[in-house]
């Protein structure tokens, strides 16, 4: 094995005590060892290089707090990006894209399992239903991060149910699409009324599930909506 | 004594660790592609580990009076993508074993393995899909953005290490070795599991705080990744990787960064040749140097006495972050978990 000429040489220690401070940095007392001790005996006697470990040990703390400060900032960053998605309401207009926001009501019914009952099944039928007057979406949404009222208009029966995604004001609805690609029924109706949502299911509406958005004034997501339209028999798609 | 007694870490391992074993298998294929897909897939896992990561999930979520059912599926998608990053590393690093047998791109090619990677990592978030659906929206999505804050955080760390390799020029300081590990190991091995517990949690009804764990992880990653990188130039019969691999890849370890700062001209001048070769054509002789200076020049005892540093400073963390939870062997656990990586010799 060849060697270096310029060989470098362990250094004196610059202390033969104990050293007890490092753990004040954590809000320790002397010492600092682990509560009860630990068969590893670490925090007891100190060897070469024990203020070295101090200082970096002290450097590393405040490296990981300017990470949680930093991560933060950057998760905000990516939140507000991922509200800011208003080419998606944009796509969602098209006729011809359609179909994106179909898949992505799935991606997002299938990423969160949303599904609890913020909205409890309605089974509302046409007959006993008011109709509310029509106003303005925008200006009746429903407040910061709450779920708008559901409102069923149907002649069959229907179970609907609408998921937060997030905190946000909902302040329109897109259309109601079939899940499945090969579904033939034509999409359900779905609009903000006086911070109520309404979704309209016109008689002979073809059964299966059916999904949609609420988005916020960005075109960003907010919430999903999904209703299975029952056969006159009461069976499932 | 008999220090199996007081052994409070390896019976949650192996109990814990099977009961992921268990889960797992089920979401392994059984199916077509196997030879080129799912049986390279099921190699890692079929090789063993200590499933710290996982059972750090649990044991957290049981801490927090869940059953460690509610948090197994979580479980087994950390232990999936965890060997979903080790075939990338592998191929990346360019390593040749992996747990004591050739590593998956050296059996199988980098094409396939990388495939295999792939979809592995893909796959881990099938049992994380499940979990999803038995907890409320809220948490769910925590858990969502927590998976995709971990996974950013690791490709970051894994970044900045591949850049140091291909810019050899490079000057790399301690605090930024602690910033890669801070990214590369910490989030997956200790932030991630320990944050998706709590989530799961019951007596806090999943609620954590936004920074929870962060600095617990990280403390603990870190004096496991130093711990690590020590053994890695230790005898190769008690580790399972090839002897001074770390230094066959000019892995810009702690050590490494210390002889760096200490090195003269000659030296400095002769490292930074060998940092310049590649993995093939560097020369046993400088490895041996280096592994030589290391340990006459303290720098591998400074690592160590730093790592233990670290570790205590874990334990003090563990003290707040739960301090809210009641005593319970799974508490003890991971506690003990933080300087029970001293004893292996694994």
């Amino acid at each position: 094995m060849t060697q270096s000429k310029e060989r470098l040489r362990r250094a004196d220690p610059d202390r033969t005590q104990p050293y007890r401070s490092m753990m004040h940095a954590f809000g320790k007392g002397e010492a600092g060892g682990p509560p009860g001790g630990h068969p590893l005996g670490i925090g007891g006697a100190v060897s070469a290089g024990q203020s070295y470990a101090d200082r970096a040990v002290q450097e590393a703390s405040d490296l990981v707090d300017r990470h949680i400060r930093t991560g933060a900032a950057k998760t905000e960053q990516i939140d507000n990006s991922f509200q800011g998605m208003s080419w998606l309401s944009t796509l969602a207009q098209s006729q011809d894209l359609a179909g994106l926001m179909t898949q992505a009501t799935k991606a997002y019914s299938e990423i969160t399992t949303m599904w609890v009952e913020l909205a409890a099944t309605i089974r509302d039928h046409l007959a006993n239903t008011r109709a509310p007057a029509q106003t303005d979406g925008a200006q009746n949404a429903a407040p910061a991060g709450e779920t708008p009222v559901l409102r069923l208009r149907a002649s069959c029966m229907v179970e609907a149910r609408v998921d937060m995604l997030r905190p946000g004001t909902p302040e329109r609805a897109t259309q109601l699409a079939p899940e499945e690609a090969d579904q033939t029924g034509s999409n359900l109706a779905a609009r903000l009324e006086d911070g109520h949502l309404v979704v309209t299911v016109p008689a002979g509406q073809t059964p299966g599930r059916y999904n949609g958005l609420l988005l916020d004034g960005s075109g960003g997501p907010v919430g999903v909506i999904m209703a299975e339209v029952f056969a006159d028999d009461g069976s499932a798609a | 004594m008999n220090v199996q007694a007081f052994d409070t870490v390896t019976p949650v391992l192996e109990e814990y660790g099977s009961l992921t074993r268990a889960a797992m298998d089920a979401y392994l294929p059984k199916w077509e592609p196997r030879a080129y897909l799912y049986d390279p897939i099921a190699d890692y896992p079929a090789r063993g580990g200590k499933m710290m990561r996982p059972s750090i999930c649990i044991a957290t979520a049981a801490a927090f009076g869940a059953p460690p059912e509610r948090a197994v599926k979580a479980a087994v998608s950390i232990e999936m993508l965890h060997n979903a990053l080790l075939i990338h590393d592998d191929i990346e690093d360019e390593s040749e074993e992996r747990r004591g047998a050739a590593t998956l791109h050296v059996k199988h090619g980098t094409a396939l393995a990388l495939n295999a990677g792939d979809a592995l990592a893909m796959m881990s978030m099938r049992p994380l899909f499940d979990t999803a659906r038995s907890i409320a929206p809220n948490l769910a999505m925590g858990l969502f953005q927590d998976f995709e804050r971990m996974g950013r955080e690791s490709a970051e760390g894994q970044a900045m290490e591949l850049g140091w390799r291909a810019d050899p020029t490079v000057r790399v300081t301690r605090n930024d070795y602690l910033e890669m590990v801070l990214k590369k190991t910490c989030w997956l091995a200790g932030i991630f599991p320990t944050r998706l517990g709590a989530m799961l949690g019951l007596s806090n009804n999943g609620v954590i705080a936004p920074d929870a764990f962060i600095r617990f992880g990280f403390f603990f990653g870190a004096a496991f990744q130093i711990h690590d990188d020590v053994m890695n130039l230790q005898e190769r019969d008690a580790y399972g990787k090839e002897m001074c691999g770390d230094l066959w890849e000019a892995k810009r370890t702690l050590m490494l960064i210390d002889l760096a700062e200490q090195f003269g001209d000659a030296d400095t001048a002769r490292l930074q040749k060998f940092l310049a070769q590649t993995r093939e054509t560097r020369e046993e002789t400088d490895v041996l140097w280096l592994l030589d200076v290391m340990h006459e020049t303290g720098a591998l005892d400074r690592a160590i006495n730093f790592a233990k540093a670290l570790a205590q400073a874990a334990v003090a963390e563990f003290d707040q972050a739960f301090a809210s939870v009641p005593a319970s062997r799974d508490k003890t656990f991971i506690r003990d978990l933080t300087t029970w990586t001293f004893q292996r010799g694994h």
